[in-house]
């Protein structure tokens, strides 16, 4: 049987064969997507400063003051929304793609709690500074561990793949992890339990260059390998059997994903605390557009995931100015419907 | 469509195992936490370029089978041999360019099309960071052609019928240009023209050269179009051979727990299996 002209007119006009024409245009259309978010960062805030004069400090003109706040406070804040959101929504789709479900994300899987249990306790042991590029580690530990119990809880009510099972471990292990903040934070002195009560529910407040180099060090690295991961996951997101099959080597793209994926989470929630829901909304908004392949999606994940926290951020910071409001209240807020229309299409 | 064609010859010189494509010496596989043997001492041999169907009831280890030729379940004793090679000793990329397995069953978590399904196939030939190439994009197409499938490449998997979702699933096996197919229980729940068109397409494969060896209920129509055949019961083989050879009443009879007569068909001259009515005193209670 021949193909019909108009499929072989559309298989000569796309070069990567994939979905017709509008993938270039999809991609050009994110990047500048991220770009503007990055430049709205830098206008809006406390004060406005208009784009002529940020464009000017940008190239280390303008008056002083101006240079102040827009290359000293809200650049290296709206890099770090974007390395921080770019790599939980990378995480989210990582995780997605390993456990084959859609509601796959680190904060539901109690990974990004265990993150936080880990720098938590490491901060007021007083181990580590804020600034410290030891506390993505100590969030690793501890996501390392969620991830260990959450499965351990799976595998006792039947399975990970089964999605109340995983959400049901992710809710249990989360629920544990909030328990042992509480505990931490009661036996802590009162300012420090305001500071890790506001660090834990997400905030960017603070974000200088040292910490966007610490971030940025933990972050590009790993991105770039579970990029490199993206064909395995794309097997994988068929059944462990048939991954193995078509040429996958299964068990180690498994332990890559989880590990590079967690160090991932971890460096996000060791600078900027528990932002939730940034792992589920971008992906999935992502494979709307360009579908599940994770060669297209991976890539695209961290860079709107990076726009969507710097609009996250944006409005943290302006909608109560001059107090800010915590990151994660704001991706909560558009990630929980989201969550319930998916979770009513996935039971 | 070129193929890699597989001369009768290509293992000329070597003892008679090497020419068989797959090859289970006295295998024995069980399974953690099941009280007896999935497959218990089971020999047989897919011979190059053949048809082979692997038959028996429900539980009989059919799909076991095929998962210890393919490696992917371990042998507690005895040998799977794929390619003259222990199979457990095959790295899965390269098991992929000998092998196109089509799985009992896969689900899809995400939205996928038809070319990106298809596509899989051909990930086993790329280099780890190279894009596919136009060789690569030929051959998916070759596939999807093969299988009557390509206009269904833009579609979305979840979308499609059960016999199109067979085909794309073949076409991806295809796609993977592999020297053997091995498919488990490939027309399960289609409908007849379904079933004959895929018994074709794997009869097909099987004429120019590939080995195609498949699980399936169907006797009547696996004695039709298979060169030979192994019937399994509770992880043993009970008959091995040609169509003829393997489909006797007293057999067929045993193993499924049921009288059946078998004759001739008329239209096809290949043997026929027609169940009786239980006028007959039944067989002895074959387990549950």
């Amino acid at each position: 049987m021949r193909p019909a002209a108009g499929g072989a007119a559309t298989e000569g006009a796309s070069p990567q064969g994939r979905h017709g024409a509008a993938s270039p245009a999809i991609v050009l259309g994110l990047g500048l997507l991220l770009v503007v978010s990055v430049l709205a960062s830098l206008l809006f805030g406390a004060v406005s400063i208009p784009v002529d004069q940020v464009l000017d400090a940008l190239r280390g003109g303008s008056d002083e003051t101006t240079r102040q706040i827009v290359n000293g406070l809200r650049l290296p804040r709206a890099l770090m929304a974007v390395l921080v959101g770019g790599g939980l929504a990378l995480a989210g789709a990582t995780f997605q793609a390993l456990l084959r479900n859609p509601l796959a994300e680190p904060y539901i899987l109690g990974i990004s709690g265990g993150a936080a249990v880990g720098a938590v306790l490491t901060l007021t042991l007083g181990l580590t500074s804020e600034a410290s590029w030891a506390l993505p580690l100590a969030a690793f530990a501890g996501a390392l561990l969620a991830i260990v119990l959450v499965f351990a809880v799976a595998r006792r009510a039947g399975g990970p793949l089964d999605v109340r099972v995983l959400l049901l471990a992710g809710v249990v292990v989360g629920a544990f992890f909030s328990a042992v903040i509480a505990l931490i934070l009661a036996l802590s002195d009162a300012p420090s339990v305001r500071s890790a009560v506001i660090w834990m529910m997400g905030s960017l407040a603070g974000s200088d260059w040292t910490r966007v180099g610490i971030v940025a060090l933990y972050t590009l690295p790993t991105a770039l390998v579970l990029m490199g991961l993206a064909r395995s996951l794309n097997l994988l997101s068929l059944g462990e059997e048939t991954a193995s099959v078509l040429g996958a080597d299964v068990e180690r793209a498994k332990r890559i994903g989880f590990l590079v994926a967690s160090l991932l989470t971890a460096a996000g929630v060791g600078v900027a605390g528990v932002i939730g829901f940034v792992g589920l909304v971008v992906p999935h908004g992502v494979r709307l557009l360009v579908g599940a392949d994770n060669r297209i999606l991976l890539p695209l994940s961290f860079l709107t995931g990076g726009a969507f926290l710097a609009w996250a951020d944006l409005v943290a910071r302006t909608v109560v100015a001059p107090a800010e409001l915590p990151i994660g209240v704001i991706t909560a807020f558009v990630g929980v419907p989201l969550f319930l229309l998916l979770l009513r299409r996935s039971l | 469509m070129s193929r890699p064609m597989t001369g009768p010859d290509s293992g000329s010189g070597s003892a008679d195992r090497s020419a068989m494509e797959l090859h289970a010496a006295e295998v024995v596989v069980r399974y953690p936490g099941s009280d007896r043997s999935a497959l218990d001492g089971v020999s047989m041999a897919v011979p190059e370029g053949v048809l082979y169907a692997v038959l028996g009831p429900n539980g009989a280890g059919k799909s076991t089978l095929l998962r210890a030729l393919l490696g992917l379940v371990p042998t507690s004793s005895g040998q799977a041999l794929l390619g003259g090679r222990p199979a457990e000793d095959w790295a899965p990329r390269e098991r992929a360019r000998r092998v196109g397995v089509v799985p009992q069953k896969e689900d899809f978590p995400f939205p996928l099309t038809v070319r990106d399904l298809v596509s899989m196939g051909r990930y086993a030939h790329l280099g780890p960071l190279s894009a596919p190439t136009a060789g690569d994009r030929a051959a998916v197409a070759d596939a999807l052609e093969c299988c009557d499938s390509s206009a269904l490449t833009q579609r979305y998997v979840h979308t499609l019928s059960g016999g199109e979702l067979q085909r794309v699933r073949i076409a991806r096996a295809l796609a993977q240009e592999p020297r053997t197919l091995v498919l488990d229980e490939p027309t399960a729940s289609l409908d007849l023209r379904h079933e004959m068109e895929i018994l074709h397409l794997m009869r097909g494969e099987a004429d120019q050269g590939r080995t195609v060896l498949y699980t399936t209920h169907h006797l009547d129509l696996a004695a039709r179009f298979a060169d030979r055949m192994v019937l399994l019961d509770r992880g043993r083989v009970v008959a091995e051979g040609t169509p003829d050879e393997v489909l006797t009443a007293d057999v067929v009879e045993k193993v499924f727990g049921w009288p059946v007569e078998v004759g001739t068909d008329p239209v096809t001259g290949t043997p026929r299996v027609t169940p009786l009515d239980r006028v007959r005193p039944p067989a002895p209670p074959q387990g549950e």
